[in-house]
């Protein structure tokens, strides 16, 4: 018998539509763009923390991060230090060594700075301000007397 | 003579590096993307200063902000005048006095804080909104937000 050979087709190219998925990914890009923050602090909120809301549009810059929750638990750099009302002066004792070994790790020109090192504060919204005033007051001890609280932009 | 023209077939573009441009760029956002927008406010502790005594002014803004359980008290001077009362839903109408009083001290930039203990940190967060500026007029307040050393009142 004899041998037919059919010559095989080359495959040929399929020609695929993006279109669409060029429509998505511009949508994508302009949701993102619109929600990018230039801000050079990296801050993750501990549980328990709800934030204020403000008017203000500072961006946020780079420094210790204090915060303290809705059960009163500072915390400095994500790192729990201590609880507030369980013994309110040991508590503070424990925030101002954490603070003034952060102080000490600080590069020399902020330290010697004239207005104090920069120090940035998430209280609760329900936070009383008797609190806030003790955790101020405990980082100005330290050298750390620019303070900066982080709010949620209400814009 | 005739010549025979050939008609072009329309040249594709090749969208390939910008489709990779353009998903590199997307990698880049989605990293830096912070969901929860937040800003700053600032403030500091008094700090205290040697100043000439021919430059110390004569009649001083001095612009202390009283806030207590139902009201938030404004007062100015030496001598603490009372200027005004004025309850949370009231807070534009104190926004407005003092727009008036930064008016009257252009140089002025700082307004002293003097909180109860029990008032919660979101009040005392709309009180500095309403010190600080007037975002309808973008016109800038009592931008240095200094809080009393004495503590809570």
């Amino acid at each position: 018998m004899k041998k037919t050979f059919r010559r095989r087709k080359s495959p040929e190219m399929v020609d695929l539509d993006i279109t669409s998925l060029l429509d998505i990914l511009v949508i994508l890009l302009v949701f993102l763009l619109m929600n990018y923050n230039a801000s050079d602090l990296k801050l993750d909120l501990v549980k328990n923390l709800e934030i204020a809301d403000s008017e203000s549009q500072r961006i946020t810059h780079y420094a210790p991060v204090v915060q303290l929750n809705g059960q009163q638990i500072i915390f400095l750099d994500e790192k729990e230090i201590a609880r507030l009302p369980a013994g309110e002066s040991e508590a503070l004792a424990q925030l101002e060594d954490a603070l003034k070994k952060r102080h000490d790790a600080l590069p020399e020109k902020e330290k010697k700075s004239d207005e104090g090192a920069l120090i940035n504060f998430v209280f609760d919204r329900e936070t009383d301000y008797a609190h806030v005033d003790k955790i101020m007051s405990t980082s100005a001890k330290v050298g750390f007397t620019q303070f900066k609280f982080i709010v949620k932009g209400t814009h | 003579m005739r010549t025979r023209h050939e008609m072009k077939k329309p040249e594709r573009i090749n969208l390939i590096p910008i489709m990779d441009a353009v998903f590199i760029f997307i990698f880049f956002l989605l990293m830096s993307a912070q969901f929860v927008n937040v800003f700053e406010l600032g403030s500091s502790v008094p700090m205290v200063r040697e100043v000439r005594e021919d430059k110390i002014d004569k009649d001083p803004l001095n612009l202390v902000i009283e806030i207590h359980a139902e009201e938030v008290i404004v007062k100015k001077g030496k001598d603490g005048t009372r200027v005004g009362a004025f309850r949370d839903e009231e807070l534009e109408k104190m926004r407005t006095v003092l727009a008036g009083l930064k008016e009257k001290y252009p140089k002025e930039k700082v307004a002293q804080l003097r909180p109860q203990g029990k008032i919660p940190f979101h009040r005392l967060v709309k009180v500095i909104d309403h010190t600080k500026e007037n975002p309808k007029t973008s016109t800038k307040l009592f931008e240095e937000i200094v809080f009393d050393g004495k503590g809570v009142i």
